[in-house]
């Protein structure tokens, strides 16, 4: 933490002229019943206030009337572990629907945590937004999807080469709403984060994003993956230009050129491991295939179903496979995603000030491996303490002296239990996201700084915000990135 | 108007929601609302009730961000723990516990007033998958049972020697013929190791050679498919359908994904009936075999028998899974001392030994060798 607040310092010397803060922050008040949490709250506000006395930047400076450095810096959320519980349980008792408002209260306390010069950015976003946004998604896209493509299944019939084409039509749609989706979430964020009373803003079409998102797509195939930085620069570009703060409008002149060294070793990294992993799956899909042959003319020649220890087993195998080529991706991208990151940062603008970001390769594996285990963990803990709750309540049920069901409502009960758990399970994986999420949001904003200045009373307050929809469409497809 | 205001007063910053720009203030607390002190400039008061702030008001909070609704875009940012802990007393909907409640309430109630009308469903016996199921018009369940058999009988061959077909003809008119219901039933008979019948949307049933291979009897084969009778004229396949598309459609947007819902037979081939189900069909298939005059002990001496061959080993003897009929329609206990509980009637052979003959060797090679 010394380190980090050294780190502040030495930065914003670099980047500002000004002198120490103007503001005097307050002693504390002499209160006599303080909180319970007092120690770790004074600790806290310790930290903040010279965290602060470092932030708050002058007004003025001689030189540049009107104009504020800026020093990014995240004041790590307090509770976020209490928020976490509390959210599972409420979730599991409104049957899923308070997700919305907890994420929402998670959102308002990483925003919370993001300083400008000690100031906080504001989410104004609403649950209920959220809330309405899924209900738009579920019932105009979703569900008419399905009923089309139900239809469609009955009338050409599955395993068709019509349905197959249906299919296919299917997911190139899937992936035009992909992009326009990514966009409207984007817009609808920024035009909920607000900071000294101004709004951020996204204008543009999210249809134009959309169309990019989806064409350059099919290029990826086409080059063996080499357009990838080509096309991350080109939506970057054009997500950039149509942010603004207030009425003021980022820019990017990044170009693509540079991505493309630690591309290529991304590149033959991932066509080694992926002929590795191909090579793993074709050796054991022989060695599957000659022991289901030998298993078939054990039975004289007719086909046999495979019992389910044998199916638990294939379907384990897939899983780890895909977890194991999920982790092999995570850790080869990190050095050209972290190269992406650090690139874009240096060719963002607004007005006077620039962007650095330090965000490193060791850095995005760590942040991202812990929170893989911070998830596992959570979910371990809650399958373990549900099902062991389970597993001492079906003898209960079972007993005829104690709850008095006969086999058919015991058989009921059991089947509830299972739903119960099978739903409790699902949100566990998620439990701790708040967690992460804050854990990652910080390493990012933490690496974050500004270079140069802002003409603060030159930006004004943009219009406000026309979508009142939420963001229905990227949780629909969950690729909401925070 | 100044306000007078005692007690502590907090240094903030101010910014009007115009620029963003920053102006240094002070504020206190009145017991009219928040007063923030401006250089040069008039006070403002900021009732408590009309205010809000960035994040929900806890006891570790070390600062607050706080607006005023009738002055949108203007905030105001304290530094000190002391100030919003302050401002939770005099603004109690700001703290993290009434944010909640908010939040919270009306869903609590409303997850409460659904788990009561599930239970309230479960106790009726009601099934919504049933009610759709008897709405579905006839050429939908027609079609449905069309690519159910399609699916079944794909790469294999369907039996369908002249004599073999009238055999099977004669057992099933002499069973629908005996009841009231009307329902006509649509047989196929499968060159299919597996011992297993299905029913399928439609009234259209599945035998396999495999089935008609281990009966004892034409009492036993008549057993079975009374039986699957009986899952037709309860619309037990038609509910499966939609009950199975129900869940995977609630599973695909539980995903967030938007594939199909994928083959409707393989589908139909992992159904199993429910114990209720079972004995729906049972009571179906007692009432046909009674009202045609054939022995019920032929259902129960082919669960039996069929039983006792998964129990020993299978001996390689071509006959394939004799585990299906079982995985699909359990043989409880409780089933077959149902069936044995009927009350005896006079009774015919189900089939002439010449027709059993024929439905025998409706697959080409005499079954059963
Ligand atoms: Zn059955």
């Amino acid at each position: 933490m010394a380190r980090r607040a050294m780190d502040q310092i030495a930065r914003l010397r670099a980047t500002s002229s000004g002198s120490a803060g103007q503001l005097q922050l307050p002693c504390l008040p002499a209160e006599a019943a303080r909180p319970r949490h007092a120690l770790v709250t004074l600790q806290r506000e310790a930290r903040v206030t010279a965290m602060d006395r470092f932030h708050s930047v002058p007004i003025t400076t001689g030189a540049n009337p009107g104009r504020e450095a800026l020093a990014i810096s995240w004041l790590k959320p307090f509770g976020m572990l209490g928020l976490s519980l509390y959210n599972f349980v409420m979730r599991i008792l409104t049957l899923g629907i308070y997700h919305f408002w907890g994420k929402t209260e998670v959102r308002r306390r990483v925003w919370s945590a993001i300083r400008v010069n000690g100031e906080p950015l504001e989410y104004t976003g609403t649950g209920r937004e959220l809330f309405l946004g899924f209900l738009l998604i579920l019932w105009g896209v979703l569900v008419p999807v399905m009923l089309l493509s139900l239809g469609m299944a009955l009338l050409l019939g599955p395993g068709t080469t019509a349905f197959g084409a249906f299919q296919v039509l299917l997911y190139a749609g899937f992936m035009l709403l992909t992009g326009i989706a990514i966009h409207r979430a984007q817009r609808f964020r920024l035009s909920r984060t607000r900071w000294r009373g101004i709004r951020a803003g996204l204008d543009g079409s999210s249809w134009t994003y959309g169309w990019t998102y989806f064409w350059t797509l099919l290029t990826l195939p086409l080059t063996l993956g080499w357009s990838a930085p080509w096309r991350s620069t080109k939506l970057q570009r054009l997500m950039t230009r149509d942010m603004r703060f207030g009425t003021q409008h980022f820019t990017f002149s990044a170009s693509s050129k540079p991505l493309y060294k630690p591309f290529a070793l991304y590149w033959v990294a991932m066509a080694a491991a992926a002929i590795g992993f191909l090579a793993i799956v074709a050796g054991s899909g022989a060695a599957y295939s000659t022991l289901m042959q030998a298993k078939i003319d054990e039975n004289g020649g007719n086909p046999v179903d495979l019992d389910t220890a044998e199916i638990a087993g294939l379907v384990l195998t897939i899983y780890l496979a895909l977890f194991v080529g999920g982790l092999l991706y995570v850790v080869l991208s990190a050095w050209y995603r972290a190269a992406t990151m650090r690139h874009f940062a240096r060719h963002t603008h607004l007005e006077g000030a620039g962007f650095e970001s330090t965000v490193s390769a060791r850095g995005l594996l760590w942040i991202a491996l812990t929170n893989y285990a911070i998830l596992i963990f959570g979910a371990t803990l809650v399958t373990l303490v549900a099902g062991g709750a389970a597993y001492a309540a079906l003898p209960l049920l079972a007993d005829p002296a104690m709850a008095g069901l006969d086999e058919e409502n015991f058989g009921r009960a059991a089947s509830a239990i299972s739903v119960i758990l099978g739903f409790v399970l699902v949100l566990s994986l998620g439990m701790l996201l708040p967690i992460t999420q804050a854990r990652s949001t910080g390493y990012l904003i933490r690496n974050l700084s500004v270079i140069g200045s802002l003409d603060m009373a030159s930006i004004a307050a943009g219009a406000e915000p026309t979508s009142k929809r939420g963001e229905g469409l990227a949780q629909a497809f969950d690729i909401d990135a925070l | 108007m100044p306000y007078d205001t005692e007690g502590p007063r907090f240094d903030g910053r101010f910014s009007d929601g115009q620029t963003a720009a920053a102006h240094n203030v002070r504020v206190a607390f009145h017991e009219r609302g928040l007063v923030i002190l401006r250089d040069g400039e008039e006070q403002l008061i900021w009732p408590y009730g009309a205010l809000a702030t960035a994040e929900p008001l806890s006891t570790h909070a070390v600062d607050a961000l706080v607006s005023y609704r009738y002055q949108p875009g203007a905030s105001l940012f304290v530094p000190s723990g002391g100030f919003a802990r302050r401002l939770a007393e005099l603004a109690p909907h700001l703290t993290t516990s009434a944010a909640r409640r908010r939040a919270a309430t009306p869903w609590l109630w409303a997850a409460a007033g659904v788990v009561v009308i599930g239970i309230a469903i479960s106790a009726m016996q009601l099934s919504p998958a049933r009610t759709i199921a008897s709405m579905m018009p006839d050429n939908v369940r027609n079609a449905l049972g069309e690519r159910t058999i399609r699916a079944m009988t794909e790469g294999r061959k369907v039996c369908e020697t002249p004599a073999g077909l009238r055999a099977v003809d004669t057992l099933s008119h002499r069973l629908t013929g005996a009841v009231p219901t009307g329902n006509r039933f649509q047989i196929t008979v499968v060159d299919w190791g597996l011992v297993n019948a299905f029913a399928t949307p439609g009234n259209r049933i599945v035998l396999t050679r495999g089935l008609i291979a281990k009966a004892g009897g034409p009492d036993e084969v008549a057993g079975v498919l009374a039986h699957e009778m009986g899952h037709g004229i309860e619309l037990h396949p038609e509910t499966g359908i939609v009950r199975s598309i129900g869940l995977a459609a609630a599973v695909e947007l539980m995903l967030g994904g938007g594939g199909t819902v994928g083959n409707l037979g393989a589908m139909l081939l992992q159904l199993s009936y429910s114990r209720q189900a079972e004995r729906e069909a049972d009571e179906r298939a007692l009432d046909m075999l009674r009202g045609a005059g054939i022995s019920a002990n032929g259902i129960a001496d082919f669960f039996r028998r069929i039983e006792g061959l998964s129990a020993g080993s299978n001996e390689g003897d071509g006959g394939g899974g004799v585990t299906g009929m079982l995985s699909t329609h359990p043989a409880t206990a409780d089933r077959l001392r149902r069936i044995a509980a009927a009350p005896r009637y006079p009774s015919t052979p189900a089939l002439s030994p010449a027709d059993w003959q024929a439905m025998k060797t409706m697959c080409g090679t005499p079954a059963g060798e």
